[in-house]
């Protein structure tokens, strides 16, 4: 995504949790006020409309929301203030169907022992941890359907192959875009400092 | 700061500077009309609206209701010089104004009713509160005599909000309003920017007066200026630079909200002092860079928390020394002397005690400092250990 965008001079935006780590981990920054993120409070549902505000104070500039599918329903109602307010914000939505910085806790200090993190129906396996892994077979919600019914572009991909073409196309659209990205749940955001200890207890795989 | 008394009832007192009162000539006819002039009875909706954009606010994101109608009646009296943006959601409204002035430096403004208006609003005041973003919150409130009567969506906002805004105000009277907004945005700009929050009774919203937009502010006891280093101090900072043998620079948020990357970049140039940021600081540094650590702390670089634990001296410098960052506090840089530069005194020696404390504005700061400083003799080798 940096490599695609740093021409254009974006200003980036994101939510909370694991995608909000790989973010700052490898998106390239180089000017001031270019990165938004709620650091102290940490708050959830902060990434779409934050750049909503920074879009509306320029028009003509690419404002993407790296956000991840948690923080990403917390305010997705506003996806209708871009549509309806002309803020052709974009959403790059790295969707793992989880609360992933709480998956990676759980798994690192409670034997993986899923409580509440699982976005999807609670029948499914992977709602008490018992996925096999590769995702659950049908993926909840359908946020294509729900952006474009709030009028924006949207688009899902989950193969590789298939990422630069679509961020092309978010890009270029003239207008909201939601584009969903599968991501698998089980990555972890590293390397890793649990809290209250040293870096001699950095955590690197 | 001191809490504002109520006006006394009975009346408004109306202060006209002697400037703005016309000269009306007697001019001998049947009758006698008084011309329009601009010291007419503005309401305090108009007055408030009319203050933001005399403040240089060009656009709000305000989502209405019962009390908080005068005010978004006049705002579509001012829609060709300020923009109304309508959420869907309050805390939709408030994050947005957060992104206007994360992005731009210049306070965001947000608007919601009362009662449960208000009450969304608090998280994003919150947010802006903990990362020291200049908001200001305005909300409508039920008229000030069903104040405490659990009036149809009332919520005490000043009092749930005390703890989390940098301050707050009710305001009771319409001839305070200009005044009030005047204050608000000194108290969100200037030092350590931060939430206020101005909560306005539909009666006051109403009322009307004659406004006075060049009141003088009632402020005792707060600065209207930046703190600003003392020469000795930044003669310190340059003699521990100078004698150090592995030192970094570890920068955040108040770098970015003092204006001082191009400072921070020039301090790194001269001095060849390796730079990690904290979430807050990312993008004070080209990432880019040879000499950028990148980020440090719970999900930073390996490289950068070796790099701090090693160190010799650290140059703090708009940060907070957060617990994400730091760990366990006691064994954050154990070994390196510390210098701490901040605008807020309440951050030198809160987390980690430091050995040469500056209460400074960061760009002032760097702008001295550079003036004087120069590169540590022998830091090459350890500038290449960083990197790997």
């Amino acid at each position: 995504m940096w490599k695609l965008t740093r021409d254009r001079d974006p200003v980036i935006t994101v939510g909370v949790g694991q995608h909000q780590m790989w973010a700052a981990q490898f998106y390239k920054l180089s000017k001031p006020r270019t990165w938004l993120s709620s650091s102290g409070l940490g708050t959830m549902g902060f990434g779409l409309p934050a750049a909503m505000g920074v879009q509306s104070q320029f028009p003509g500039r690419l404002v993407v929301d790296i956000d991840g599918d948690g923080s990403f329903q917390m305010n997705i109602q506003e996806l209708a203030t871009c549509f309806c307010e002309n803020l052709p914000v974009k959403v790059l939505l790295l969707n793992n169907q989880h609360l992933g910085m709480v998956v990676q806790w759980e798994d690192r200090f409670m034997q993986g022992n899923r409580a509440h993190t699982y976005l999807g129906p609670i029948h499914h396996p992977e709602a008490r941890g018992q996925g096999d892994g590769l995702g659950p077979t049908e993926r909840y919600p359908n946020f294509v359907q729900i952006a474009k019914g709030y009028g924006c572009g949207a688009a899902y991909i989950r193969d590789k192959a298939d990422l630069v073409p679509a961020l092309k196309e978010m890009i270029n659209y003239p207008g909201p875009y939601v584009l969903d990205v599968e991501v698998p749940y089980q990555e972890h955001v590293l390397p890793m400092i649990p809290g209250g200890m040293t870096v001699r207890d950095m955590i690197k795989e | 700061m001191a809490g504002r008394e109520p006006a006394p009832a009975g009346g408004v007192p109306i202060c006209l500077p002697e400037s703005s009162v016309p000269r009306i000539e007697v001019i001998a006819v049947a009758t006698v009309t008084k011309p329009k002039t601009k010291t007419d009875l503005t309401s305090g909706a108009d007055i408030l609206v009319q203050s933001l954009i005399n403040h240089g606010v060009d656009t709000i994101f305000a989502y209405p209701g019962g009390a908080s109608m005068p005010l978004h009646q006049a705002l579509t009296r001012f829609s060709d010089r300020l923009r109304t943006i309508l959420p869907r959601h309050e805390q939709g409204g408030g994050f947005a104004a957060q992104g206007v002035a994360r992005s731009t430096g210049k306070p965001g403004v947000c608007m919601a009713t009362s009662g449960p208006g208000a009450t969304n609003l608090v998280t994003a005041i919150a947010d802006a509160k903990l990362d020291s973003v200049p908001l200001i919150a305005i909300t409508g409130q039920v008229p000030t005599r069903m104040i405490g009567n659990d009036a149809f969506q009332e919520t005490p906002i000043v009092e749930v909000c005390r703890g989390i805004t940098k301050h707050h105000y009710l305001v009771t009277d319409v001839s305070d309003v200009a005044r009030v907004v005047k204050e608000a945005f000194l108290i969100a700009t200037v030092g350590r920017p931060g939430p206020v929050l101005i909560d306005v009774p539909k009666d006051v919203q109403l009322a009307k007066t004659v406004p006075n937009y060049d009141v003088a502010t009632d402020l005792p006891g707060f600065r209207a200026e930046n703190p600003k280093a003392k020469p000795e101090q930044i003669r310190q900072i340059a003699a521990a630079i100078k004698l150090s043998k592995r030192p970094v620079i570890y920068a955040g948020g108040g770098i970015i909200s003092g204006n001082a990357s191009e400072e921070l970049r020039t301090l790194a140039k001269k001095t060849g002092i390796p730079v990690t940021m904290t979430v807050m600081g990312l993008g004070a540094f080209p990432s880019e860079s040879d000499q950028s650590l990148d980020m440090l702390g719970m999900h930073g670089s390996v490289y950068a928390n070796y790099a701090v634990e090693q160190a010799d001296l650290l140059i703090a410098l708009g940060v907070r020394f957060d617990d994400r960052v730091t760990g366990k506090v006691e064994a954050f840089c154990e070994h390196g002397k510390i210098v701490h530069v901040d605008i807020d005194a309440a951050e030198l020696n809160k987390n980690k005690p430091a050995h040469i404390p500056v209460c400074s504005d960061v760009k002032y700061a760097l702008t001295e400092l550079n003036k004087i400083v120069e590169a540590p003799e022998e830091i090459a080798a350890w500038v290449e250990q960083c990197k790997k």
